[in-house]
């Protein structure tokens, strides 16, 4: 029900609006050339990269929310986590960047899924540097985790959000683990960070 | 840091990340087009093709004194479409910021392309902006 | 037949080279160079930058054809949009040692290296090359008139190799 109800949300709002398109050459260069940039501020310490993508996201995720609202006519809170996650695969990721991740690998608990990329905007023609520890520490496409956390913070959602896998580090997929921590009660303001 | 020296910073960051999306957008979009046979060609092909790519309109008006300076005029600039501060001047000194990827993105392109210039920007009425272009003699 | 492929940055600099032979008419794909040839091959192709610059402006198109003969070695030339080149020098097999392989070559594309066959056939392995050197060089971690070590680019000029040449 929520599954069918979400995809055609997603479909719909694609329809209506005929959606600003930017061409998806520029997106991947204008993400490429930042993140090539961010490996050479932080001396290639792909930690630090993968946090400062991260927080990039979150700083994101936190105004985008508004606009995911004002976009999806989503006047209703989700009833529970597994329509959240239907939610941002087949509205979130299709209105923001025309992809559908498929959700899988819940846990028993309800509290942790997965969103598998079977296309990723972001990674067009990217090949990671070969300086053999890239492909072992750098999650290219790390903003994504920080906008999911900012977003759902702002509906009183705490996540963890992180890759597990990623196509261009050889792994066979590209794959997010979102982890709900809690459920934000008190409406504190967002941390400043 | 003192405020100028960090509007240096930025702008310098922001201008080297454009210079690496038009050398890529000029070496992927020259592709399916015939050689470029001077430099107002390749201006022409960054005023349409280019501009189209990044800000979906073309340029509105293109000038040039014949001796490598090309000054570009956007009427209707995209990333101006929905600014405004509280006075004018300071919209406009807010604005700037948002010149300098576009600076480095016609830098990169006309590198990619063989043309070594200087690029500046600036808008005195929103949202209207104004690129220069200096083309360096190259040292061949 | 055999092949000598290289990209030649702005700066007349090597950004990647490869050596092959034909696939067609039974070839095995490895080239057939001499061990003095292996060297020769680069100054070959590099003394026929300069007529690159002169040829370039003779006409619009990216591909040049045959630009220039070294003996029994043809180099035909590609530029792209940024003026980075594609050289190929092609070689056809001695035909007085009389080998198995050269007998077969004689009737595979590159035995007349000027035929429209053969430039028509070089036409489409430089476009398909083209095409991944784009995708190459838009990877952010590639840096204009860097060399290109990105093993899936050797592979798919290989595979345009073999599929054309």
């Amino acid at each position: 029900m929520a599954s069918s109800k979400a995809s055609r949300l997603g479909e719909e709002y694609v329809w209506r609006t005929r959606m600003d398109k930017v061409n998806a050459e520029l997106v991947v260069l204008t993400y490429g050339a930042m993140v090539a940039q961010l490996c050479k501020d932080f001396d290639s310490d792909y930690v630090k990269v993968n946090q400062q993508l991260d927080k990039m996201g979150y700083n994101i995720g936190l105004r985008l929310i508004e606009d995911y609202l004002a976009k999806s006519n989503t006047f209703k809170r989700c009833s529970n986590f597994r329509e959240t996650a239907e939610m941002i695969a087949k509205v979130g990721f299709k209105i923001f960047l025309n992809i559908t991740p498929t959700i899988t690998n819940w846990t028993s608990d309800g509290k942790q899924f997965s969103l598998v990329f079977d296309e990723n905007p972001f990674a067009d023609f990217v090949e990671l540097p070969d300086d053999g520890r890239a492909q072992d520490e750098l999650w290219y496409s790390n903003i994504l985790c920080g906008v999911l956390r900012g977003a759902l913070e702002m509906v009183q959602m705490q996540v963890e959000a992180k890759f597990v896998s990623d196509v261009l580090r050889g792994n066979d997929t590209t794959e997010m683990r979102i982890s709900l921590i809690r459920y934000i009660d008190d409406e504190l303001p967002p941390e400043d960070d | 840091m003192d405020e100028e020296d960090e509007r240096g910073a930025v702008f310098w960051r922001l201008e080297r990340i454009g210079y690496r999306v038009g050398q890529g957008l000029a070496e992927r979009f020259s592709r399916d087009r015939p050689r470029f046979n001077d430099t107002l060609d390749v201006i022409k092909f960054l005023c349409k093709d280019i501009w189209t790519l990044v800000f979906r309109k073309q340029v509105d008006n293109l000038k040039t004194n014949h001796r490598g300076v090309y000054v570009l005029t956007d009427n209707a600039f995209r990333p101006f479409a929905r600014m405004s501060a509280e006075t004018s001047s300071q919209t406009l000194i807010r604005a700037q910021p948002f010149l300098w990827f576009p600076c480095g993105i016609i830098r990169g392109a006309l590198a990619g392309l063989g043309i070594n210039a200087t690029v500046h920007a600036e808008t005195t009425q929103m949202p209207t902006a104004i690129f220069q272009i200096k083309t360096v003699p190259a040292k061949s | 037949m055999s092949y000598y492929f290289a990209v030649i940055g702005t700066q007349d600099n090597p950004l990647f080279e490869y050596e092959f032979g034909t696939s067609k008419q039974g070839g095995d794909g490895q080239s057939r160079f001499t061990e003095q040839a292996h060297h020769l091959n680069q100054f070959v192709l590099h003394s026929s930058l300069d007529i690159v610059e002169e040829v370039q402006w003779m006409n619009g198109q990216l591909y040049m054809k045959v630009i220039d003969k070294f003996f029994t070695n043809y180099i035909s030339c590609f530029m792209t949009g940024g003026s980075v080149k594609f050289l190929l020098l092609h070689q056809p097999s001695a035909t007085a040692s009389g080998t198995a392989s050269a007998t077969r070559n004689s009737t595979s594309v590159g035995a007349n290296p000027t035929s429209p066959q053969t430039e028509e056939a070089i036409k489409n392995f430089f476009s398909e090359v083209y095409e991944n050197y784009v995708k190459a060089i838009m990877s952010p971690f590639y840096k204009v008139n860097m060399e290109i070590r990105s093993p899936v680019f050797r592979q798919r000029v290989a595979a345009a190799g073999r599929k054309y040449l």
